[in-house]
């Protein structure tokens, strides 16, 4: 373990803060407007799933292009880009860097932005690859790598220029998620889009693509912002902070090989698949390490809209977590069924999303110097928690319900469809509540743009065209 | 230990505003009072060994070839199931289908006059003077003049396959035409068959009806028994 | 003291495990697959694709079909039983397939050998153009706009669709005729059959 130590501050935050003041508010109201319509296309989906006939015959409303631009406009257009507003201004405060050079980052946040949007407008158009998480067509993929180049210099510039010499294991994440992010995207895309291997060779390298997308870009954003808001909001020092250190390292080996895990039994080499589910399995003590980091310096009640959402993240991860790692007795029964669903929704709503929801009420007020309004902020806490819950629950256990039906030789394809169709129903109502809960924090976000109107002149254009 | 709890309580827009230092100093590495339980020590090393022994266990002794771990033989020689030999009913199908069914039709029965049928042919079921040898021999060098079939007469010639099909080939085919279109004889093996490839190795020239009936009939089953004094039945190639 | 040198190295060092592991090792012991010769057959598996079929793997692609069918018989598993096929599938059954969609949910049934369904494209523009009068219900979406729906002038079109009933059937005096994508598309899925045997496959069932 090394001994990290972290100086305190000395020179004022608000230098940092005022510098990054715009292509932070930029990336996260962008990242907001991509959420409510990342919710609304999935429960347009979901809602599809049941009601095949509900706008069928449209081309590019049909479910095979809506689903997936749902997803992508989640990952990309709203939980990147909002990582990427947390994590520049977390780098900012720790390393107390002011940064110069905003006009790059704003660039960068349009062009990202424009390449959300024309990644999208691929799908619906029929130009998807069809490859889980890397949709996108290359030239909208080119595009985010493009922006992610500037976006990834600066945090590197962030870090170098800092003024406390220590590093802070929020830091490491960071630094860790914005050199592995131009990796495998640009690996994945290269190897299975632009000039793609034989069809023999794409299952891993797909799966260790989707691995890699949540433990090691995701995650990482995630868990850097949950590293920095309970100690924060806690007032107290991380618990056995050492061990975090471990944690971190643990992420960085396993995540990556954790993906081929959903693949057992499938038509990849089986030591391939067998390191998967040995990777999941042991996930389970960085987790494990994090959860001590995290819940035991929380003391006494929960309160403040940054830490319930922190929170709830964290224990959606640790349970996702956990049901990875019991893949290999589960998955003869869940893999293919609504559970796999269910696992996704946990991890990108559940954990990632809570987590960053986290981030944004401890960072926005900060950059504002205006509150959240708390009825806004309660509603919407209930409203996703909910919803998530709604909807992980529901396909969870109707995945299971699926899961024993499709098995079974002497139960038809359709039965097993009647069978998961009232959960189907159930995940929907919560996609819808959790679109509503999106919904009123895009509306309190620019209530209270409005409200500091005259403070911040150029975010309110922002925050109106939002 | 210069942990001091924090004393600041803080108002949002005064961190903001404030030159107030942030609360980071709290989040210095602590030292010995926080080691963690022996227990979760125990327990991550009993994760560990799950996950590890996970992977060894199913492993598949790590090679590309393996797809299920679960029928692999542990002596590391890994193909994913027995290499699944293939069904000479199959494959003597497909033999037929390219080679003989110009001729002998897909249906076996041959074109009246110039192609006899293959259909409840003594020559294919080794019947009367007929033997598995003299069917081999057949396809391996060819037949010509006149031959009579189920009381028919033919006069063509049928071509040499030996240099075309391998003994496995021929032996499926065989196999498959004696098996076909209700006839129903034993198979015949490729060991047979090269066993009488290596009998004839110095013949070129397609065989005569009265030529074979000169030779001594042997069936697959006696084949092993029957004096072959040059021929040490060859391991058969390409398997 | 600047700890970042040696953390990006770590940084770098923990992740290319995985990459050179799980990537690499892909690339070069799968990419390098090449179709099996069966010697005693003669034949070439998995067989080459008409040539349809490879426009038709982008349909599959464009459309998003794999979002609810995968495209994998598992082994140790009751999906041979089930009859998704006649055997486990293996990495080079893929070869030809661009991209790979193995998929990773049944929303709709698996298609691995959806060529030996039906050896019929009528049967299968049906299902694509109204599911439900097909198999009745069938959760899958129409997908009508692969289809044109047209006046019939002159002759009647040779590939128009027979014996169409439900709501969306051409009225009289129309037709409804698949347009290239939806005869790709049907072209690839009759081609979806993995019932040969490669020597690292399980045997036949």
């Amino acid at each position: 373990m090394s001994s990290l130590a972290v100086k305190p501050f000395s020179a004022a935050p608000s230098d940092s803060d005022a510098s990054l003041r715009l292509p932070v508010m930029l990336f996260f109201g962008s990242a907001l407007f991509w959420l409510v319509v990342g919710s609304l296309l999935a429960f347009v989906a979901s809602w599809k799933l049941i009601h095949p006939g509900f706008l069928d015959g449209i081309s590019w409303l049909t479910y095979g292009r809506i689903q997936p631009a749902a997803e992508n406009a989640l990952i990309y257009g709203w939980a990147s880009q909002a990582g990427i507003g947390a994590g520049l201004w977390l780098l900012a405060r720790l390393g107390r860097t002011v940064l110069n050079q905003s006009k790059l980052l704003i660039t960068a946040a349009i062009f990202w932005n424009l390449g959300v949007l024309l990644g999208l407008c691929g799908i619906v158009g029929g130009m998807s690859t069809s490859i889980e998480g890397l949709e996108f067509p290359a030239f909208a993929s080119g595009i985010l790598l493009v922006a992610f180049a500037c976006i990834g210099i600066w945090s590197l510039v962030l870090l170098r220029d800092r003024s406390s010499s220590g590093l802070y294991v929020t830091q490491w994440y960071l630094l860790a998620a914005f050199l592995w992010f131009p990796w495998f995207y640009a690996t994945a895309n290269l190897l299975l889009v632009v000039n793609p291997v034989q069809g023999s060779a794409q299952a891993p390298i797909a799966w260790w693509f989707g691995s890699n997308l949540i433990w090691l870009w995701l995650a990482p954003l995630a868990l850097a912002s949950a590293y920095y808001v309970i100690p924060q909001t806690q007032g107290r020092s991380i618990r056995a902070y050492p061990w975090s250190i471990l944690a971190f390292w643990g992420v960085a080996f396993l995540g990556g090989w954790s993906g081929t895990r959903s693949l057992i039994g499938g038509p990849v080499p089986a030591w391939l698949v067998s390191a998967g589910v040995a990777a999941s399995i042991l996930l389970v003590i960085p987790v494990i390490l994090i959860g001590i980091n995290t819940f035991g310096t929380v003391s006494g009640p929960v309160k403040g809209p940054a830490l319930s959402f922190t929170i709830f993240g964290l224990v959606c991860m640790a349970a996702a977590v956990a049901q990875n790692a019991l893949a290999p007795i589960l998955s003869v029964v869940t893999q293919f069924s609504d559970y796999v669903t269910g696992q996704s929704v946990l991890v990108l709503l559940g954990f990632i999303t809570m987590s960053l929801f986290g981030a944004m009420y401890f960072i926005i007020p900060r950059l504002t110097g205006e509150e959240f309004c708390p009825v806004g902020t309660g509603w919407h806490f209930w409203l996703v928690a909910t919803g998530i819950g709604l909807s992980v629950a529901s396909l969870c256990l109707g995945g299971l319900i699926q899961g024993f039906a499709l098995s079974d030789p002497g139960v038809t394809f359709l039965t097993s469809l009647n069978l998961v169709q009232p959960f189907r129903f159930l995940s929907t109502i919560g996609d819808l509540i959790f679109f509503l809960g999106c919904l009123s924090f895009a509306g309190a976000f620019v209530d209270m743009l409005l409200r500091k109107a005259d403070v911040l002149p150029p975010v309110k254009k922002k925050g109106v065209t939002v | 230990m210069t942990n001091d709890p924090s004393p600041h309580n803080r108002e949002e827009a005064d961190l903001v505003e404030s030159h107030e230092p942030l609360l980071l100093e709290s989040s210095a590495p602590t030292t010995g009072s926080e080691t963690l339980s022996p227990w979760l020590m125990v327990a991550f090393l009993a994760i560990a060994f799950v996950g590890a022994g996970y992977l060894f266990w199913n492993s598949g002794g790590f090679q590309a070839n393996v797809f299920n771990p679960s029928r692999v033989a542990w002596d590391g020689a890994g193909t994913g199931g027995a290499a699944a030999a293939p069904d000479p009913m199959v494959v003597g199908k497909k033999v037929f289908t390219q080679s003989c069914a110009v001729c002998h039709q897909t249906s076996g029965l041959g074109v009246a006059g110039q192609f006899p049928p293959l259909v409840g042919s003594e020559w294919v079921l080794s019947q009367d003077w007929h033997g598995d040898n003299h069917i081999v021999k057949i396809v391996l060098n060819g037949l010509q003049g006149p031959v009579t079939v189920m009381g028919a007469q033919y006069n063509n010639a049928m071509a040499p396959w030996g240099s075309v099909l391998k003994d496995d080939q021929i032996a499926a085919v065989l196999t498959y035409v004696r098996n076909t279109w209700g006839n129903q004889a034993p198979p015949i093996t490729k060991e047979f068959v090269a066993q009488i490839r290596e009998e004839t190795k110095d013949r070129k020239d397609p065989w005569t009806q009265k030529e074979l009936q000169a030779i001594e009939r042997v069936l697959v089953g006696e084949a092993g028994a029957a004096p072959a004094p040059a021929a040490a039945p060859a391991p058969a190639p390409g398997t | 003291m600047n700890r970042l040198p040696s953390l990006i190295t770590g940084i770098v060092l923990t992740f290319a495990a995985s990459w050179i592991g799980v990537v690499a090792y892909s690339y070069v012991e799968l990419g390098r697959l090449a179709p099996h010769l069966d010697e005693a057959s003669g034949d070439v598996n998995p067989p080459p694709l008409p040539g349809l079929a490879e426009a038709g793997m982008r349909v599959y692609a464009a459309n998003g079909c794999v979002s609810c069918h995968s495209q994998q018989v598992r082994s140790d598993s009751n999906d041979v039983a089930n009859k998704l096929g006649p055997r486990p599938t293996v990495a080079r059954d893929y070869l030809r397939e661009q991209p790979a969609a193995l998929g990773s949910l049944r929303i709709g049934p698996d298609l691995t050998n959806a060529g030996l369904l039906s050896s019929d494209a009528a049967w299968f523009h049906r299902h694509l153009y109204e599911p439900t009068t097909v198999t009745p219900g069938s959760n899958m979406p129409s997908f009508r706009y692969l289809y044109n729906i047209r006046k019939i002038s002159g002759q009647p079109s040779a590939l128009a669709l027979q014996g169409l009933t439900g709501p969306h059937a051409p009225q009289p005096g129309y037709e409804v005729v698949p347009t290239e994508d939806a005869q790709a598309l049907v072209v690839y899925l009759l081609s979806l059959k993995r019932n040969y045997t490669l020597p690292e496959a399980e045997p036949l069932q």
